[in-house]
C-alpha cells in the first residue's frame, strides 16, 4: 500500500468512512433540491434566458448591434471569448497535469473544475461562432469538401488553427470527464429506489460493474487522456495568443505571448475554481474534502502564475520602450495614459498587486479574503484581454483612423448572459452529478484521510 | 477442486488482498474481483486469471445478500454493498 508522510496533512478530515464518502456525496443527488440551489438556479435561469434573448436579437439584428465601429473590431467578444477559454484550462490542468504528477489533492476538486472547463469552453465557443454572423454557416470554418460550403479555410490564418485547437480541446476534456464520471454514475445507479433515476444514471453509466479488469483500464485510460491533455493544456492558449501574436499590430506583435496567455489562462482558470468550490464547499457541506489545504494549494498556483503574468506585463513594456520602435513604443504610452488608462491600471492592480498578497500564509489561507481575491483576479484577467485588445486597435498606424470604442447593451448583455448561461449549467451539474470523484476518493482514504493518519502515528 | 464455485465478501480492501494473495497460494483461482474502487496490488494472476473463485468488495449497511442473488446480479452488484467478511459455498 502507498505510504504517505506524516508531515502531510490529512486530505480528508475527520473520521470518514468508505461508506461516508458514498452517502456525503450522493445524499444531495437522492435528496429534494435544497432551497439555496432553487433560489441560485432561478436567479442564473432568469440571467441566462436574457442571454439567449440577447442573442436572438444579436442573430436577427446583426453584428452592427455590438458597438464595434471601423477601427475597433474586436472588441468585447474577443475579450470575452479568451476570458472564457483561459477560465477553461485550469480544470485541464487540475484533471492531466496534476494526475500525471501524482497530486493526491486533486482528486477533491477535479471533477467540478472538469465540469467548469466544459461549460467554460461552451461560453467561448458562442462568441465567435456568433461573430460570425451568419451562424447557420458556422461549418464553413471545417475543411470540408467545396460542395458544403463555398469556402476552403484558411490554414495560414490563427483563428483556423483556433477552431481546430478548441474543439480538440473540448471534447478531450469532455471525454476525460465523463469517464471519471462513469464509476460514479455506477454508484448513484446501484444505490438509488426512483424507477426513473436508475433507468438515468444506468444508461449514463454504461453498465459499468466495478470489476478488477475495469479498473485496471480506466485508470490506464485516465493516465492516457491524461498525456493527450497535457499539450493542450499549453497548446490552445498559445495558439488564442496566436490570434494577435501573428498580426503586425502594435501591442500585439509580441513573441511573449504563448507562454503570457498560458499562465493567465491558468490564473484565472483557479480563480474560478475557488469563487465555485468556496461556495460549493459550503452550501454541499464537503469541508472534510475541500478543505483550508486544498485552498492554500491552488492559492499557490495563483502566486505562481500570478507572478509569471506580473513579469510579462512588466516585460512587454520595457520592450515596447527598448524596441524604438514608435508605434510599439506608443502602444503602451497610450495604454497607462492614453483614455483607456483606467482599465489598463485595473488590470495592473488586480493581477499584479493582489495575487502577492498570498505570500502571507495567513491571508492564503483565509476563506473570505481568498473568495474576494478570486473574483478581483477574474475581473483584472477580463481587463488584461480587453485592455490588449482594444487599446492596441483603437489607436495604431494611422492617427487619422484613430477612434474609441464604447460597449454597446448588446455586448454587455451577451457577456452577462454567458455568465448566467454557465452558471446554470454548473447548477445543474452541482444537483445532478457527482461533484467530487468519490470512488476516486476512496482510494486515498486510507493513506491521506484524518482518523487513518493518527492511528498509523501511534 | 475445480468443480467448486466460492463467492466471497470482505468489507476492506487490505483484507481482501491479503486474501487473496493467501487462496492464490495456496492454488485456489481467481475469477473476478469486483470492487467499488480500484485496488492497488491485485496483479493480473490475482484477479484475471480464469477460475472459480469470484471476490466481491462490497459496501453494505445491513441487508443479507444470497449467494444466489449475488451471482445472478454480479454484474449490477458489488458497488455499494460491503459486508463482513463471509465465505458463501454454491
Amino acid at each position: 500500500m502507498f505510504k504517505e508522510s506524516n508531515i502531510r496533512k490529512p486530505l480528508i478530515l475527520g473520521h470518514k468512512t468508505y461508506h461516508d464518502i458514498t452517502n456525503d456525496i450522493v445524499n444531495p443527488i437522492e435528496g429534494p433540491a435544497p432551497k439555496q440551489w432553487k433560489i441560485a438556479f432561478t436567479i442564473a435561469l432568469i440571467v441566462a434566458l436574457y442571454g439567449i434573448g440577447v442573442i436572438s436579437y444579436l442573430v436577427g439584428t446583426g453584428i452592427g448591434s455590438w458597438g464595434l465601429n471601423k477601427t475597433v473590431g474586436w472588441a468585447w467578444d474577443i475579450t470575452n471569448f479568451v476570458w472564457w477559454v483561459g477560465i477553461g484550462h485550469a480544470g485541464t490542468l487540475i484533471s492531466a497535469v496534476l494526475l500525471l504528477f501524482r497530486q493526491r489533492w486533486r482528486m477533491a476538486i477535479n471533477r467540478s473544475a472538469e465540469a467548469m472547463t466544459i461549460f467554460a469552453v461552451i461560453m467561448a465557443a458562442l462568441f465567435p461562432v456568433f461573430h460570425m454572423g451568419r451562424v447557420w454557416l458556422a461549418y464553413w470554418t471545417l475543411p470540408l469538401p467545396n460542395q458544403f460550403g463555398s469556402l476552403w479555410p484558411n490554414f495560414n490564418s490563427a483563428l483556423m488553427w483556433d477552431v481546430f485547437a478548441i474543439s480538440t480541446y473540448f471534447s478531450v476534456s469532455l471525454v476525460f470527464w465523463y469517464i471519471g464520471l462513469i464509476p460514479d454514475f455506477a454508484t448513484i445507479r446501484d444505490r438509488v429506489s426512483k424507477p426513473w433515476m436508475k433507468k438515468f444514471y444506468g444508461i449514463l453509466s454504461f453498465g459499468w460493474s466495478g470489476r478488477a479488469k475495469h479498473w485496471t483500464r480506466f485508470e490506464e485510460i485516465s493516465l492516457v487522456l491524461a498525456g493527450i491533455a497535457t499539450p493542450l493544456v499549453f497548446s490552445v492558449h498559445s495558439i488564442v495568443s496566436m490570434d494577435f501574436a501573428t498580426s503586425i499590430v502594435p501591442g500585439w506583435h509580441t513573441t511573449i505571448f504563448p507562454p503570457y496567455f498560458v499562465s493567465g489562462a491558468i490564473f484565472s482558470g483557479f480563480a474560478m475554481v475557488q469563487t465555485l468550490l468556496l461556495i460549493m464547499r459550503k452550501t454541499m457541506k464537503l469541508e472534510a474534502y475541500i478543505h483550508l489545504k486544498h485552498i492554500e494549494y491552488m492559492n499557490i498556483v495563483i502566486i505562481v502564475t500570478g507572478s509569471i503574468v506580473g513579469v510579462a506585463y512588466l516585460t512587454e513594456l520595457f520592450i515596447s520602450d527598448y524596441s524604438g520602435v514608435q508605434y510599439e513604443s506608443y502602444a503602451f504610452i497610450n495604454r497607462f495614459s492614453g483614455p483607456l488608462a483606467w482599465s489598463y491600471w485595473c488590470m495592473m492592480t488586480c493581477n499584479v498587486i493582489s495575487p502577492q498578497l498570498f505570500w502571507f500564509k495567513k491571508l492564503r489561507t483565509n476563506l473570505v479574503f481568498t473568495f474576494v481575491m478570486s473574483i478581483i483576479v477574474n475581473i483584472g484577467m477580463w481587463f488584461e484581454r480587453f485592455v490588449i485588445i482594444v487599446t492596441s486597435i483603437h489607436r495604431d498606424y494611422l492617427p487619422a483612423a484613430w477612434g474609441e470604442f464604447k460597449a454597446s447593451p448588446i455586448d454587455i448583455g451577451m457577456f452577462i448572459g454567458t455568465i448566467g448561461i454557465f452558471f446554470t449549467l454548473f447548477l445543474l451539474f452541482a444537483r445532478y452529478f457527482p461533484v467530487l470523484a468519490l470512488n476516486e476518493l476512496k482510494t486515498i482514504l486510507k493513506t491521506s484521510g484524518e482518523s487513518y493518519k493518527n492511528e498509523n502515528k501511534h | 477442486m475445480a468443480n467448486k464455485v466460492f463467492h466471497v465478501m470482505y468489507d476492506d480492501d487490505q483484507t481482501l488482498l491479503d486474501a487473496a494473495r493467501a487462496l492464490v497460494a495456496q492454488g485456489v483461482r481467481v475469477k473476478e474481483v469486483f470492487s467499488p474502487f480500484p485496488i492497488h496490488g491485485l496483479d493480473r494472476s490475482d484477479a484475471h486469471s480464469s477460475g472459480n473463485l469470484c471476490i466481491y468488495v462490497c459496501l453494505h449497511r445491513n441487508r443479507i445478500v444470497n449467494s444466489r442473488y449475488m451471482v445472478f446480479h454480479g454484474e449490477r452488484l458489488g458497488l455499494e454493498h460491503w459486508r463482513k467478511a463471509k465465505l458463501y459455498l454454491d
